[in-house]
Parts: structure tokens; C-alpha cells; sequence
């Protein structure tokens, strides 16, 4: 059965957790706190790359074996 | 006074041996659970990058808040694991059996969804097809969540109060 005093650990383990996570990502370079979200497109939205030039473009052969 | 000497006997007898049983599979259970998350909060602790890259992959929380998921699970799983250890035993069982509880519903949900993609219950290390999620990972975590309660069925420990 679960009694008060053990929802009570369950709090200070848990607050203290949050504590130390949070410092450990605060301390720790090159994590953000918060991550940049993905960058979203729509498909009404035109593309943004360039088309590959005429030269990179695969072209069937000319003949098959 | 006959029965006083017979009261007295009958502490000093020897007690069953199934009364030892029930402390020595809590202990058993205590040791393994947290065996079990020191091993699964060290590699992610060591790389938060990639177990936040690894929990991006179940598309299931917003992008803004990734990072603070990675790095707040290993943290509650190593206090969790270090607790077992400690007389807060029981306060660090339900600590695991939540984190267990999330875990289960997250995996359950990525598997009805269809998604391929790799566990990240030890860490993200391995590569993205290593260790791909299954039912054998709800199983695993079911039987984590035995554990914890094997470990909550056991009286708590005197000196806490």
C-alpha cells in the first residue's frame, strides 16, 4: 500500500531529479535548454533548392544492352 | 506462569524459512531495477545529443521541448536507481514504475502507429536500426514493473518514518 510518506519520497526524488537535470543541461555545452523545432514546408510553399545543373542530371544511355 | 514459559517458547522457536523469502526477493528485485537504470541512464547521460535524437525519432513531443526530455529521464533514472539503494527505496520504486508507465504507453503507441525505429532505452550509441522497438519491449518493461512492485509489497524499512 501506498502511503503518504512514500509519496513524499516520490516528490523529493522527483523535484531533486528535475534539479540535477536541469543543471546538467545548463552546464553541458553544446545542448540549447531548448531545441530549435524542425524547420516545416508546406506543399504550397515553392521549393527552396535550386534544381541540380543541366551537367549533374542523369541521362538514360543511349543504347541497352 | 505456565503459559508465560510457553509464550517464550514460542518466540525463541525457529521461524519458517518462507518468512526470509519475502525481504530476499525485495532485495533481489531492489538490486536488479536498479542495476537495470544505472545501466540505462549512463550512456545517456554521457550522450544527451543523441538520446534526444532517439526520442525526436517517436515524433510523439514537441520539437522545443526534446532536449529537456533527454536530459530530465536519465537524471529521475539514476535518482530512482541510487534511491533503491538508500531507505527510500519505496519512494524510488514508484519514481522507476512512472518513468516504466510512460515508457510503456510511449512504446505501445509507437508500435500501433507502425514506426520503425531504434528503442533508445539504453541510450542512442548503437545505430538508429539497433535494438528496434517491439513487443518484447512492452514484456521487458512489464516485467520491470513487477519488479517495482515486488519492492513496494515489501514492508518499509524502520528507520524511515
Amino acid at each position: 500500500m501506498i502511503s503518504r510518506d512514500d509519496l513524499r519520497e516520490l516528490l523529493i526524488l522527483t523535484a531533486l531529479g528535475a534539479l540535477v537535470g536541469l543543471v546538467h543541461l545548463v552546464l553541458r555545452p553544446g545542448l540549447p535548454v531548448l531545441a530549435q523545432p524542425a524547420a516545416a514546408c508546406t506543399l504550397a510553399e515553392p521549393a527552396l533548392a535550386e534544381p541540380p545543373p543541366e551537367a549533374l542530371r542523369s541521362e538514360l544511355p543511349e543504347e541497352l544492352p | 506462569m505456565t503459559s508465560a514459559v510457553s509464550h517464550v517458547s514460542e518466540d525463541m522457536s525457529p521461524k519458517p524459512s518462507h518468512s526470509r523469502l519475502g525481504p530476499t526477493l525485495a532485495w533481489l528485485a531492489r538490486l536488479s531495477l536498479a542495476g537495470v537504470f544505472l545501466a540505462a541512464a549512463a550512456p545517456k547521460l554521457a550522450d544527451p545529443a543523441a538520446f534526444a535524437a532517439a526520442i525526436a525519432n517517436y515524433q510523439a513531443f514537441p520539437d522545443v521541448s526534446v532536449n529537456l526530455i533527454a536530459t530530465l529521464v536519465p537524471t529521475l533514472e539514476l535518482i530512482g536507481a541510487l534511491a533503491l539503494l538508500t531507505p527510500w527505496r519505496r519512494g524510488g520504486a514508484l519514481l522507476l514504475a512512472g518513468l516504466l508507465l510512460g515508457f510503456t504507453a510511449l512504446l505501445a503507441v509507437s508500435l500501433a502507429r507502425g514506426l520503425d525505429l531504434s528503442c533508445g532505452c539504453f541510450g542512442a550509441s548503437a545505430s538508429e536500426t539497433a535494438d528496434p522497438v517491439s513487443a518484447l519491449h512492452l514484456l521487458r518493461n512489464l516485467g520491470l514493473l513487477a519488479l517495482a512492485a515486488l519492492v513496494l509489497a515489501a514492508p518499509r524499512p524502520a528507520s524511515v518514518r
